[in-house]
Protein backbone atom coordinates (compact mmCIF):
# COMPACT_ATOMS: atom_id res chain seq x y z
CA UNK A 1 0.00 0.00 0.00
CA UNK A 2 2.97 2.24 1.34
CA UNK A 3 4.31 2.28 -2.49
CA UNK A 4 1.20 4.23 -3.85
CA UNK A 5 2.30 7.57 -4.67
CA UNK A 6 -0.42 9.20 -3.32
CA UNK A 7 -2.03 12.82 -4.36
CA UNK A 8 -3.51 14.67 -1.88
CA UNK A 9 -6.97 14.33 -4.88
CA UNK A 10 -6.27 10.44 -4.37
CA UNK A 11 -6.23 10.62 -1.46
CA UNK A 12 -9.65 12.69 -0.65
CA UNK A 13 -11.19 10.68 -3.25
CA UNK A 14 -10.45 7.82 -1.39
CA UNK A 15 -11.44 8.90 2.11
CA UNK A 16 -14.92 10.41 0.33
CA UNK A 17 -15.48 6.98 -1.04
CA UNK A 18 -14.80 5.12 2.23
CA UNK A 19 -14.99 1.18 2.37
CA UNK A 20 -10.88 -0.34 1.92
CA UNK A 21 -9.98 2.90 -0.36
CA UNK A 22 -10.29 4.71 2.43
CA UNK A 23 -8.50 2.64 4.97
CA UNK A 24 -5.42 2.29 2.48
CA UNK A 25 -5.60 6.52 2.22
CA UNK A 26 -5.63 6.65 5.99
CA UNK A 27 -2.86 4.27 6.39
CA UNK A 28 -0.81 6.33 4.12
CA UNK A 29 -1.43 9.38 5.88
CA UNK A 30 -0.46 7.69 9.28
CA UNK A 31 2.99 6.31 7.53
CA UNK A 32 3.55 9.44 5.57
CA UNK A 33 7.13 10.44 5.88
CA UNK A 34 7.42 13.64 7.99
CA UNK A 35 3.81 14.11 8.89
CA UNK A 36 3.92 12.71 12.05
CA UNK A 37 7.84 14.21 13.02
CA UNK A 38 6.21 17.52 12.29
CA UNK A 39 2.80 17.16 14.86
CA UNK A 40 5.78 15.55 17.22
CA UNK A 41 7.97 18.37 17.26
CA UNK A 42 5.08 20.77 17.63
CA UNK A 43 3.64 19.18 20.75
CA UNK A 44 7.42 19.15 22.05
CA UNK A 45 8.38 22.22 21.38
CA UNK A 46 5.04 23.77 23.20
CA UNK A 47 5.49 22.05 26.38
CA UNK A 48 4.47 18.55 25.71
CA UNK A 49 5.87 14.89 26.32
CA UNK A 50 5.81 12.10 23.70
CA UNK A 51 3.05 10.39 24.67
CA UNK A 52 0.86 13.81 24.74
CA UNK A 53 3.00 14.00 21.04
CA UNK A 54 1.34 10.43 19.93
CA UNK A 55 -2.14 10.67 21.26
CA UNK A 56 -2.16 14.47 19.27
CA UNK A 57 -1.34 12.34 16.48
CA UNK A 58 -3.78 9.44 16.47
CA UNK A 59 -6.52 12.07 17.40
CA UNK A 60 -5.83 14.41 14.79
CA UNK A 61 -5.83 11.70 11.85
CA UNK A 62 -9.71 10.67 13.42
CA UNK A 63 -10.66 14.43 13.16
CA UNK A 64 -8.92 14.71 10.05
CA UNK A 65 -11.03 11.60 8.71
CA UNK A 66 -14.09 12.64 9.89
CA UNK A 67 -13.78 16.25 8.76
CA UNK A 68 -13.01 14.79 5.03
CA UNK A 69 -16.05 12.61 4.70
CA UNK A 70 -18.44 15.37 6.41
CA UNK A 71 -16.86 17.47 3.60
CA UNK A 72 -15.97 19.71 6.21
CA UNK A 73 -12.47 20.12 4.28
CA UNK A 74 -12.91 23.52 1.64
CA UNK A 75 -9.95 22.50 0.16
CA UNK A 76 -7.81 26.00 1.07
CA UNK A 77 -5.02 24.00 1.70
CA UNK A 78 -3.12 21.02 1.11
CA UNK A 79 -4.04 18.06 2.98
CA UNK A 80 -0.68 18.24 4.91
CA UNK A 81 -1.05 21.57 6.24
CA UNK A 82 -4.63 20.90 6.88
CA UNK A 83 -3.48 17.75 8.84
CA UNK A 84 -0.83 19.58 11.00
CA UNK A 85 -3.41 22.66 11.48
CA UNK A 86 -5.91 20.29 13.32
CA UNK A 87 -2.84 18.82 15.45
CA UNK A 88 -1.96 22.71 16.12
CA UNK A 89 -5.65 23.32 17.03
CA UNK A 90 -5.63 19.80 19.03
CA UNK A 91 -2.71 20.36 21.06
CA UNK A 92 -4.06 23.81 22.35
CA UNK A 93 -7.47 22.33 23.16
CA UNK A 94 -5.82 19.74 25.14
CA UNK A 95 -3.53 22.14 26.98
CA UNK A 96 -6.51 24.44 27.80
CA UNK A 97 -8.54 21.92 29.21
CA UNK A 98 -5.49 20.67 31.14
CA UNK A 99 -6.08 24.29 32.49
CA UNK A 100 -2.11 25.37 31.11
CA UNK A 101 -3.57 28.44 29.23
CA UNK A 102 -5.72 31.01 30.30
CA UNK A 103 -7.22 31.97 27.47
CA UNK A 104 -8.13 30.41 24.20
CA UNK A 105 -5.63 31.81 21.12
CA UNK A 106 -6.95 32.86 18.06
CA UNK A 107 -5.97 30.15 16.07
CA UNK A 108 -8.27 27.74 14.42
CA UNK A 109 -7.93 25.65 11.21
CA UNK A 110 -10.35 25.25 8.06
CA UNK A 111 -13.66 23.11 9.29
CA UNK A 112 -12.82 23.51 12.93
CA UNK A 113 -16.42 24.80 13.85
CA UNK A 114 -18.30 21.94 14.92
CA UNK A 115 -21.45 21.06 13.76
CA UNK A 116 -24.17 20.84 16.67
CA UNK A 117 -24.34 17.33 15.98
CA UNK A 118 -20.59 16.93 16.96
CA UNK A 119 -22.08 17.79 20.60
CA UNK A 120 -22.58 14.04 20.58
CA UNK A 121 -19.22 12.92 20.84
CA UNK A 122 -18.21 15.10 23.63
CA UNK A 123 -16.06 13.56 26.43
CA UNK A 124 -18.81 13.64 28.45
CA UNK A 125 -20.91 11.54 26.46
CA UNK A 126 -18.86 8.95 25.30
CA UNK A 127 -19.21 6.99 28.55
CA UNK A 128 -22.85 5.97 27.90
CA UNK A 129 -22.63 6.06 23.90
CA UNK A 130 -19.96 3.10 24.30
CA UNK A 131 -21.98 1.23 26.51
CA UNK A 132 -24.93 1.19 24.98
CA UNK A 133 -22.92 0.36 21.65
CA UNK A 134 -21.86 -2.80 24.10
CA UNK A 135 -25.49 -3.63 24.18
CA UNK A 136 -26.03 -4.10 20.37
CA UNK A 137 -23.92 -6.96 20.03
CA UNK A 138 -20.93 -7.59 18.21
CA UNK A 139 -22.66 -8.17 15.06
CA UNK A 140 -24.83 -5.57 14.82
CA UNK A 141 -21.97 -3.14 16.19
CA UNK A 142 -19.66 -4.39 13.42
CA UNK A 143 -22.54 -4.17 10.83
CA UNK A 144 -23.60 -0.35 11.94
CA UNK A 145 -19.47 0.15 11.08
CA UNK A 146 -19.26 -1.24 7.83
CA UNK A 147 -22.46 0.97 6.90
CA UNK A 148 -21.70 3.72 8.27
CA UNK A 149 -18.40 3.80 6.64
CA UNK A 150 -19.54 3.15 3.37
CA UNK A 151 -19.13 -0.15 2.39
CA UNK A 152 -21.53 -1.57 -0.07
CA UNK A 153 -24.10 -3.79 1.17
CA UNK A 154 -22.41 -6.78 -1.65
CA UNK A 155 -18.96 -6.06 0.55
CA UNK A 156 -21.11 -6.20 3.74
CA UNK A 157 -22.89 -9.65 2.75
CA UNK A 158 -19.29 -11.02 1.50
CA UNK A 159 -17.72 -9.37 4.96
CA UNK A 160 -20.53 -10.61 7.57
CA UNK A 161 -21.30 -13.80 5.30
CA UNK A 162 -24.94 -12.87 4.98
CA UNK A 163 -27.03 -14.94 2.38
CA UNK A 164 -27.27 -11.52 -0.02
CA UNK A 165 -27.48 -7.81 0.04
CA UNK A 166 -31.11 -7.55 0.62
CA UNK A 167 -30.45 -9.79 4.01
CA UNK A 168 -27.55 -7.65 5.07
CA UNK A 169 -29.82 -4.34 4.23
CA UNK A 170 -32.59 -5.46 6.03
CA UNK A 171 -30.37 -6.58 9.15
CA UNK A 172 -28.92 -2.99 8.94
CA UNK A 173 -31.95 -1.33 9.46
CA UNK A 174 -32.64 -3.91 12.07
CA UNK A 175 -29.63 -3.01 14.03
CA UNK A 176 -30.25 0.60 13.81
CA UNK A 177 -33.53 0.64 15.26
CA UNK A 178 -32.52 -1.33 18.07
CA UNK A 179 -29.11 1.06 18.59
CA UNK A 180 -32.20 4.04 18.41
CA UNK A 181 -34.34 2.41 20.89
CA UNK A 182 -31.26 1.91 23.47
CA UNK A 183 -30.48 5.50 22.77
CA UNK A 184 -33.51 6.41 23.64
CA UNK A 185 -33.95 5.10 27.07
CA UNK A 186 -30.66 7.41 27.96
CA UNK A 187 -31.87 10.46 29.34
CA UNK A 188 -28.35 12.15 28.03
CA UNK A 189 -29.52 11.28 24.51
CA UNK A 190 -32.96 13.15 25.33
CA UNK A 191 -31.41 15.97 26.98
CA UNK A 192 -29.11 16.02 23.63
CA UNK A 193 -32.28 16.10 21.47
CA UNK A 194 -33.85 18.81 23.38
CA UNK A 195 -31.12 21.00 25.13
CA UNK A 196 -33.42 23.48 25.77
CA UNK B 1 -39.19 -3.22 2.26
CA UNK B 2 -41.57 -1.56 4.60
CA UNK B 3 -42.06 2.33 3.87
CA UNK B 4 -40.37 3.35 7.13
CA UNK B 5 -36.93 1.38 5.95
CA UNK B 6 -37.58 2.90 2.44
CA UNK B 7 -37.70 6.32 4.21
CA UNK B 8 -34.63 5.56 6.24
CA UNK B 9 -32.55 4.38 3.39
CA UNK B 10 -33.45 7.73 1.50
CA UNK B 11 -32.60 10.26 4.64
CA UNK B 12 -29.20 7.92 5.02
CA UNK B 13 -28.03 8.17 1.41
CA UNK B 14 -29.16 11.83 1.73
CA UNK B 15 -26.94 12.53 4.49
CA UNK B 16 -24.21 10.06 3.51
CA UNK B 17 -24.37 12.26 -0.25
CA UNK B 18 -25.11 9.42 -2.11
CA UNK B 19 -28.33 10.84 -4.05
CA UNK B 20 -27.91 12.28 -7.18
CA UNK B 21 -27.80 16.34 -7.90
CA UNK B 22 -31.54 16.11 -9.40
CA UNK B 23 -32.68 13.56 -6.18
CA UNK B 24 -31.05 15.46 -3.93
CA UNK B 25 -32.72 18.82 -4.71
CA UNK B 26 -35.83 16.67 -5.13
CA UNK B 27 -35.09 16.04 -1.44
CA UNK B 28 -34.31 19.35 0.25
CA UNK B 29 -37.43 20.74 -1.41
CA UNK B 30 -39.41 17.80 0.69
CA UNK B 31 -37.72 18.82 3.41
CA UNK B 32 -38.34 22.81 3.56
CA UNK B 33 -41.95 21.91 3.31
CA UNK B 34 -42.36 19.03 5.80
CA UNK B 35 -41.39 19.69 9.73
CA UNK B 36 -41.79 15.92 10.74
CA UNK B 37 -39.09 15.02 7.63
CA UNK B 38 -36.76 17.59 8.51
CA UNK B 39 -36.89 16.02 12.33
CA UNK B 40 -36.42 12.81 11.01
CA UNK B 41 -33.20 13.45 9.27
CA UNK B 42 -31.86 15.62 11.86
CA UNK B 43 -32.43 12.55 14.12
CA UNK B 44 -30.39 10.15 11.84
CA UNK B 45 -27.98 12.56 11.29
CA UNK B 46 -27.49 12.68 15.43
CA UNK B 47 -27.14 8.70 15.49
CA UNK B 48 -24.60 8.97 12.58
CA UNK B 49 -22.64 11.00 14.89
CA UNK B 50 -22.91 8.85 17.49
CA UNK B 51 -21.87 5.97 15.71
CA UNK B 52 -18.69 7.59 14.58
CA UNK B 53 -17.31 6.25 18.23
CA UNK B 54 -17.42 2.57 16.28
CA UNK B 55 -15.15 4.40 13.61
CA UNK B 56 -12.81 5.96 16.22
CA UNK B 57 -12.41 2.69 18.02
CA UNK B 58 -11.68 0.97 14.66
CA UNK B 59 -9.53 3.09 13.63
CA UNK B 60 -7.44 3.18 16.90
CA UNK B 61 -7.63 -0.28 16.09
CA UNK B 62 -5.59 0.09 12.67
CA UNK B 63 -3.26 2.42 14.08
CA UNK B 64 -1.92 -0.56 16.31
CA UNK B 65 -1.25 -1.89 13.49
CA UNK B 66 0.26 0.19 11.40
CA UNK B 67 2.67 1.76 14.21
CA UNK B 68 3.92 -1.97 14.14
CA UNK B 69 4.99 -1.46 10.40
CA UNK B 70 6.76 1.69 10.98
CA UNK B 71 10.62 1.69 11.77
CA UNK B 72 11.44 3.21 14.95
CA UNK B 73 11.01 6.98 15.41
CA UNK B 74 13.77 8.91 16.17
CA UNK B 75 13.31 10.24 19.74
CA UNK B 76 12.84 13.95 19.10
CA UNK B 77 13.98 16.77 21.61
CA UNK B 78 12.06 20.08 22.23
CA UNK B 79 14.17 22.57 20.04
CA UNK B 80 16.71 23.99 22.49
CA UNK B 81 14.44 23.68 25.00
CA UNK B 82 13.84 27.60 24.10
CA UNK B 83 9.78 27.56 25.49
CA UNK B 84 10.49 25.22 28.91
CA UNK B 85 13.42 27.98 29.58
CA UNK B 86 11.50 31.03 28.65
CA UNK B 87 8.72 29.37 31.73
CA UNK B 88 11.36 28.39 34.17
CA UNK B 89 13.05 31.72 33.53
CA UNK B 90 9.42 33.77 34.27
CA UNK B 91 8.92 31.55 36.97
CA UNK B 92 12.28 31.94 38.48
CA UNK B 93 11.16 36.12 38.56
CA UNK B 94 8.13 35.79 40.00
CA UNK B 95 9.43 33.68 43.13
CA UNK B 96 12.16 36.30 43.41
CA UNK B 97 9.56 39.51 43.09
CA UNK B 98 7.15 37.50 45.83
CA UNK B 99 10.08 37.08 48.49
CA UNK B 100 11.06 41.29 48.07
CA UNK B 101 7.49 41.98 48.35
CA UNK B 102 6.78 39.91 51.14
CA UNK B 103 10.27 41.28 52.73
CA UNK B 104 9.42 45.10 52.52
CA UNK B 105 5.63 44.59 53.78
CA UNK B 106 5.93 42.54 56.33
CA UNK B 107 5.00 43.65 60.07
CA UNK B 108 8.07 44.76 62.49
CA UNK B 109 9.43 41.75 64.32
CA UNK B 110 9.28 42.52 68.00
CA UNK B 111 13.16 42.91 69.05
CA UNK B 112 13.13 39.76 72.00
CA UNK B 113 15.72 39.82 74.61
CA UNK B 114 17.75 36.84 74.31
CA UNK B 115 16.74 33.91 76.96
CA UNK B 116 19.05 30.91 78.00
CA UNK B 117 18.68 27.62 75.98
CA UNK B 118 16.20 25.35 77.39
CA UNK B 119 16.63 21.84 76.91
CA UNK B 120 14.11 20.85 74.29
CA UNK B 121 11.62 17.84 75.76
CA UNK B 122 9.14 16.14 73.72
CA UNK B 123 5.66 18.75 73.22
CA UNK B 124 3.10 17.58 75.41
CA UNK B 125 0.03 15.56 73.47
CA UNK B 126 -2.11 18.73 72.59
CA UNK B 127 -5.50 18.45 75.11
CA UNK B 128 -7.52 20.47 72.79
CA UNK B 129 -10.48 18.51 70.89
CA UNK B 130 -11.15 18.73 67.05
CA UNK B 131 -13.67 21.12 66.97
CA UNK B 132 -16.35 19.79 64.27
CA UNK B 133 -16.59 22.20 61.04
CA UNK B 134 -18.44 25.22 61.14
CA UNK B 135 -21.42 24.97 58.06
CA UNK B 136 -19.76 27.21 56.07
CA UNK B 137 -16.07 25.97 56.51
CA UNK B 138 -14.73 23.62 53.75
CA UNK B 139 -14.12 20.11 54.82
CA UNK B 140 -12.28 17.86 52.42
CA UNK B 141 -14.14 15.74 50.49
CA UNK B 142 -14.04 12.31 50.01
CA UNK B 143 -12.71 10.92 47.60
CA UNK B 144 -15.01 8.70 45.31
CA UNK B 145 -15.08 5.38 45.62
CA UNK B 146 -12.65 3.21 42.69
CA UNK B 147 -15.25 0.54 42.33
CA UNK B 148 -18.08 2.18 40.88
CA UNK B 149 -20.03 -1.42 40.12
CA UNK B 150 -22.10 -1.50 42.78
CA UNK B 151 -25.37 0.22 42.17
CA UNK B 152 -26.37 0.48 45.36
CA UNK B 153 -26.25 4.43 46.33
CA UNK B 154 -23.89 5.41 49.08
CA UNK B 155 -25.58 6.58 51.73
CA UNK B 156 -23.90 10.11 53.10
CA UNK B 157 -23.96 11.86 56.39
CA UNK B 158 -25.81 14.74 56.07
CA UNK B 159 -23.56 17.75 56.41
CA UNK B 160 -24.72 21.12 56.49
CA UNK B 161 -23.68 22.54 52.93
CA UNK B 162 -25.67 24.40 50.15
CA UNK B 163 -27.70 22.63 48.11
CA UNK B 164 -26.45 21.19 45.51
CA UNK B 165 -27.86 18.74 42.55
CA UNK B 166 -26.71 14.93 43.89
CA UNK B 167 -24.12 13.83 41.26
CA UNK B 168 -25.37 10.74 39.22
CA UNK B 169 -23.78 7.49 40.39
CA UNK B 170 -21.20 6.52 37.73
CA UNK B 171 -22.06 2.73 36.94
CA UNK B 172 -20.04 0.68 34.91
CA UNK B 173 -21.82 -2.60 32.88
CA UNK B 174 -18.25 -4.53 32.80
CA UNK B 175 -19.71 -7.24 30.43
CA UNK B 176 -20.66 -4.86 28.20
CA UNK B 177 -17.55 -3.41 28.63
CA UNK B 178 -15.55 -5.99 27.97
CA UNK B 179 -18.06 -6.84 24.70
CA UNK B 180 -17.77 -3.59 23.15
CA UNK B 181 -13.73 -4.15 23.82
CA UNK B 182 -14.00 -7.69 21.94
CA UNK B 183 -13.58 -7.18 18.60
CA UNK B 184 -13.91 -10.59 16.75
CA UNK B 185 -12.23 -9.34 13.39
CA UNK B 186 -9.67 -8.87 15.47
CA UNK B 187 -8.89 -12.04 16.00
CA UNK B 188 -9.87 -13.85 13.89
CA UNK B 189 -9.95 -11.41 9.99
CA UNK B 190 -12.39 -12.48 7.03
CA UNK B 191 -9.39 -13.16 5.49
CA UNK B 192 -7.79 -15.41 7.73
CA UNK B 193 -7.69 -18.89 7.08
CA UNK B 194 -5.51 -21.62 6.73
CA UNK B 195 -3.76 -19.44 3.99
CA UNK B 196 -4.20 -22.29 1.46
CA UNK B 197 -2.22 -25.17 3.51
CA UNK B 198 -5.03 -27.33 3.10
CA UNK B 199 -6.44 -27.14 6.90
CA UNK B 200 -9.74 -26.72 5.57
CA UNK B 201 -11.10 -28.59 8.88
CA UNK B 202 -9.65 -25.21 10.34
CA UNK B 203 -11.58 -22.54 8.19
CA UNK B 204 -14.57 -24.28 8.71
CA UNK B 205 -13.78 -24.51 12.37
CA UNK B 206 -13.37 -20.14 12.12
CA UNK B 207 -16.66 -20.07 10.40
CA UNK B 208 -18.43 -22.05 13.03
CA UNK B 209 -17.36 -20.01 15.37
CA UNK B 210 -18.19 -16.64 13.75
CA UNK B 211 -21.73 -18.15 13.40
CA UNK B 212 -21.89 -18.36 16.87
CA UNK B 213 -21.54 -22.47 16.96
CA UNK B 214 -19.30 -22.78 20.01
CA UNK B 215 -20.67 -25.63 21.98
CA UNK B 216 -20.04 -27.42 18.55
CA UNK B 217 -16.71 -26.25 18.10
CA UNK B 218 -15.67 -27.72 21.50
CA UNK B 219 -17.26 -31.14 21.28
CA UNK B 220 -15.65 -31.23 18.06
CA UNK B 221 -12.36 -30.44 19.88
CA UNK B 222 -12.45 -32.44 22.93
CA UNK B 223 -13.54 -35.43 20.56
CA UNK B 224 -10.30 -34.78 19.01
CA UNK B 225 -11.46 -35.36 15.59
CA UNK B 226 -10.08 -33.74 12.27
CA UNK B 227 -8.73 -30.64 14.35
CA UNK B 228 -5.07 -30.34 14.97
CA UNK B 229 -5.37 -29.80 18.42
CA UNK B 230 -1.58 -28.90 18.40
CA UNK B 231 -1.43 -25.51 16.06
CA UNK B 232 -1.62 -22.93 17.53
CA UNK B 233 -4.08 -21.47 15.70
CA UNK B 234 -6.93 -24.49 16.92
CA UNK B 235 -5.98 -23.62 20.44
CA UNK B 236 -6.15 -20.27 20.05
CA UNK B 237 -9.72 -20.87 18.42
CA UNK B 238 -10.67 -23.24 21.47
CA UNK B 239 -9.57 -20.75 23.70
CA UNK B 240 -11.91 -18.01 22.08
CA UNK B 241 -14.82 -20.53 21.97
CA UNK B 242 -14.38 -21.60 25.97
CA UNK B 243 -14.73 -17.60 26.46
CA UNK B 244 -17.71 -16.51 24.18
CA UNK B 245 -19.46 -19.97 26.03
CA UNK B 246 -18.63 -18.46 29.28
CA UNK B 247 -16.27 -20.81 30.18
CA UNK B 248 -13.79 -18.62 31.50
CA UNK B 249 -11.48 -20.54 34.21
CA UNK B 250 -10.76 -22.88 31.32
CA UNK B 251 -10.64 -19.59 28.89
CA UNK B 252 -7.88 -18.41 31.44
CA UNK B 253 -5.97 -21.62 31.02
CA UNK B 254 -5.86 -21.66 27.38
CA UNK B 255 -5.12 -17.91 26.73
CA UNK B 256 -1.77 -18.49 29.43
CA UNK B 257 -0.63 -21.35 27.86
CA UNK B 258 -0.87 -19.36 24.10
CA UNK B 259 0.64 -16.11 25.67
CA UNK B 260 3.93 -18.63 27.16
CA UNK B 261 4.34 -19.35 23.92
CA UNK B 262 5.77 -16.18 23.43
CA UNK B 263 4.77 -16.73 19.42
CA UNK B 264 3.47 -13.84 18.01
CA UNK B 265 1.50 -12.56 16.85
CA UNK B 266 -0.86 -15.12 19.06
CA UNK B 267 0.62 -13.94 22.50
CA UNK B 268 0.08 -10.37 22.02
CA UNK B 269 -3.63 -11.69 21.14
CA UNK B 270 -3.81 -13.94 23.71
CA UNK B 271 -2.85 -11.33 25.96
CA UNK B 272 -5.55 -8.99 25.43
CA UNK B 273 -8.15 -11.57 25.63
CA UNK B 274 -6.70 -12.38 28.88
CA UNK B 275 -7.59 -9.25 29.88
CA UNK B 276 -11.04 -9.15 28.10
CA UNK B 277 -11.88 -12.54 29.74
CA UNK B 278 -10.87 -11.06 32.96
CA UNK B 279 -13.10 -8.07 32.22
CA UNK B 280 -16.03 -10.36 31.67
CA UNK B 281 -15.52 -11.62 35.31
CA UNK B 282 -15.56 -7.69 36.97
CA UNK B 283 -15.65 -6.89 39.94
CA UNK B 284 -14.21 -9.96 41.22
CA UNK B 285 -11.26 -10.21 38.63
CA UNK B 286 -10.37 -6.43 39.42
CA UNK B 287 -6.70 -7.62 40.42
CA UNK B 288 -6.20 -9.68 37.54
CA UNK B 289 -7.54 -7.54 35.17
CA UNK B 290 -5.23 -4.70 36.43
CA UNK B 291 -2.06 -6.53 36.56
CA UNK B 292 -2.57 -7.85 33.06
CA UNK B 293 -3.31 -4.76 31.73
CA UNK B 294 0.09 -3.03 33.43
CA UNK B 295 2.01 -6.02 31.24
CA UNK B 296 0.68 -4.96 28.35
CA UNK B 297 1.11 -1.39 28.82
CA UNK B 298 4.86 -2.03 30.06
CA UNK B 299 5.55 -2.52 26.26
CA UNK B 300 4.33 0.12 23.94
CA UNK B 301 5.48 -2.09 21.13
CA UNK B 302 2.23 -4.70 22.30
CA UNK B 303 -0.17 -5.22 19.63
CA UNK B 304 -2.77 -4.15 21.47
CA UNK B 305 -1.04 -1.60 23.41
CA UNK B 306 -3.46 1.52 22.42
CA UNK B 307 -6.88 -0.81 23.38
CA UNK B 308 -5.33 -1.36 26.36
CA UNK B 309 -4.57 2.09 27.63
CA UNK B 310 -8.48 3.12 26.50
CA UNK B 311 -9.64 0.18 28.36
CA UNK B 312 -7.44 0.83 31.61
CA UNK B 313 -8.58 5.12 30.70
CA UNK B 314 -12.45 3.73 31.30
CA UNK B 315 -11.97 1.64 34.60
Amino acid sequence: MTDTNWTDEMLLDAIRQGGPPREAALQAIYQKPGLRETVIRHVLDRGGSRDDAMDVFQETLVLFDRNLRLGRFEGRSSLATYFVGIARWNWQAQRRRRGRMAQWQDEHYEGQVESPEADVLRAEHRSWLEAVLGRIGERCRELLRLYQLDYSMEEITAAMQYANADVAKKEAYRCRMRFRELLEQQPAWNDLRNPY
Amino acid sequence: MQPDEILFFKIDDYLHGRLSAADRAAFEADLAADAALAALVQQQRRENMALEVLNERDLRTRMSAWERDLPATPVLQPAGGRYRLRWIGWAAAAVVLLIAGWWFIRPPQPVEAPVAVQPTTPAAPSSKTPTPARPNEKTPRAEPEKDVAKNTPRRETPTPQPALPAPREKTVDYAALADEYYRQSTFFPSNSNSGGTGAASYDRAVQDFKKGKYADLLSQWKRGGKLNTNDLKVKELVAHSLLKSGQYDEAVNAFREIVNTRRQPYADRAEWALALTYLKQMPGKEALLQKSLDRILARPGHGFYGEAKALKGRL
